[in-house]
């Protein structure tokens, strides 16, 4: 039986109050769902809350589920609106000088990994460097493998603007790299 | 003639490139892509940006280990402490039930929060083991005492001490069955089962009346 059948078979049985669905769930999710979380709100023991919180929803609302999207889908949707919400919190708490200081950038700057010749770190570094909407986009595609109907239902956003968003993420990519000293050649 | 934000055919493909490599086309726009790299081959050279891109990404993703902490039973724990999962597992008993609340936070937040709250906890543990131990008293939660209409939400004043909880809910013959909740909340049952709502809504008053040691009363 493929995993794709198994989970929605395990979101019928989470909709009947089936505990040990919810383990199966998480322990095919939890870590996909962790890293989702983790690169949006880049603090480990908020999107280890928030991870819970998913896990949380899913089994307060496994009934609603209409196996319209994949689980996995559904999960990372409901991933992606506490991410929302926690971050538009911490921006309200944005004075927090604690908090500025958690998600400060450390790493080397692109141009200074560039000039240390490595060139995969340097597409890390710049992939980091890209906005909040531009990671998570990358994340859902090249990550996560979700289709573009599928990032569509996950951040809310009509399938033309999945594209074009991909799209100027992957172009605001080429010129982060650019500026730290690697032309891709593209666009 | 095209307007400024009209996409070429080209820009179009390019957009589904990304999901034509990792296979998440649907059939008619996989069609689409391939039928425009056999015209354009030289498009093809995307792929290898591509890949480039996809491996970059999932080496930032797989570096994200999980946290020590973030164990399914963890997990498990923290969610039965705030949802009806937790009403299912009354087996293991309230005092169990208390433990697990203060071995279960994981994150910060829960674990900051929980340190806060500990010492009233604490008291409020000891209230719930004395009633519990109490043969008058309910020994379990489960759904059916919260059902049947007798039941209220409740959170202790935070100075009330052990004895004075114990003492109230004596002398108004009410009893903890449950908890704790989120927010050191616990549920505490009004009287016997078939109270009418008139009642109800007078032991509800009675409850509210012992200011100094309830906070607050949710019917």
């Amino acid at each position: 039986m493929s995993p794709m059948a198994d989970d929605h078979q395990l979101m019928a049985r989470l909709a009947g109050g089936d505990e040990a669905a919810l383990r199966a769930l998480m322990g095919r999710h939890q870590l996909r769902v962790y890293r989702f979380i983790v690169r949006r709100v880049r603090d480990e023991a908020m999107a280890e809350e928030l991870t819970n919180e998913v896990f949380m929803d899913a089994w307060r609302h496994a009934k609603s589920y209409e196996g319209r999207s994949q689980p996995s889908t559904w999960l990372l949707s409901i991933a992606h609106n506490r991410a929302v919400s926690a971050l538009r919190k911490r921006r309200e708490a944005s004075l927090d000088p604690e908090m500025a200081g958690a998600i400060a950038d450390t790493d080397d700057d692109p141009e200074v990994v560039a000039q240390k010749g490595d060139k995969a770190v340097v597409m890390r570094r710049c992939l980091e460097r890209l906005s909040d909407e531009h990671k998570a986009i990358i994340d859902l595609v090249y990550y996560q493998e979700m289709s573009i109907a599928d990032v569509s239902a996950i951040v809310g956003i009509p399938e033309a603007t999945v594209k074009t968003r991909m799209f100027y993420a992957r172009k605001k990519l080429s010129e982060v790299m650019k500026a730290a000293g690697i032309d891709r050649g593209w666009p | 003639m095209s307007t400024p934000e009209a996409v070429s055919e080209r820009e179009e493909i390019e957009m589904l490139l990304p999901w034509y490599a990792t296979g998440k086309l649907d059939a008619a726009d996989q069609a689409k892509v391939e039928a425009y790299l056999a015209r354009e081959p030289a498009l093809r050279r995307q792929f290898a940006l591509i890949e480039a891109e996809q491996t970059a990404n999932v080496a930032l993703n797989e570096a994200i280990a999980a946290p020590r902490t973030l164990t399914i039973e963890r997990s498990m724990q923290a969610i039965a402490a705030n949802t009806t999962l937790g009403a299912r597992r009354a087996a293991g008993g309230l005092m169990d039930r208390v433990r697990g609340f203060f071995a279960s936070p994981t994150a910060r937040g829960v674990r900051y929060a929980a340190v806060a709250a500990a010492a009233v906890f604490v008291l409020q543990a000891v209230t719930i083991g004395a009633l519990v131990s109490n043969p008058q008293g309910y020994t379990t939660a489960s759904g059916g005492n919260a059902a049947d209409g007798a039941t209220a939400i409740v959170k202790f004043v935070d100075r009330a001490s052990a004895q004075d909880i114990a003492a109230t809910l004596a002398k108004l013959n009410m009893s903890v069955i449950d908890g704790p909740k989120p927010g050191g909340m616990f549920v505490v049952r009004l009287g016997a089962r078939g109270l009418s709502q008139t009642e109800r809504a007078a032991r509800v008053v009675e409850l509210r009346s012992a200011a100094g040691v309830v906070g607050l009363v949710l019917p």
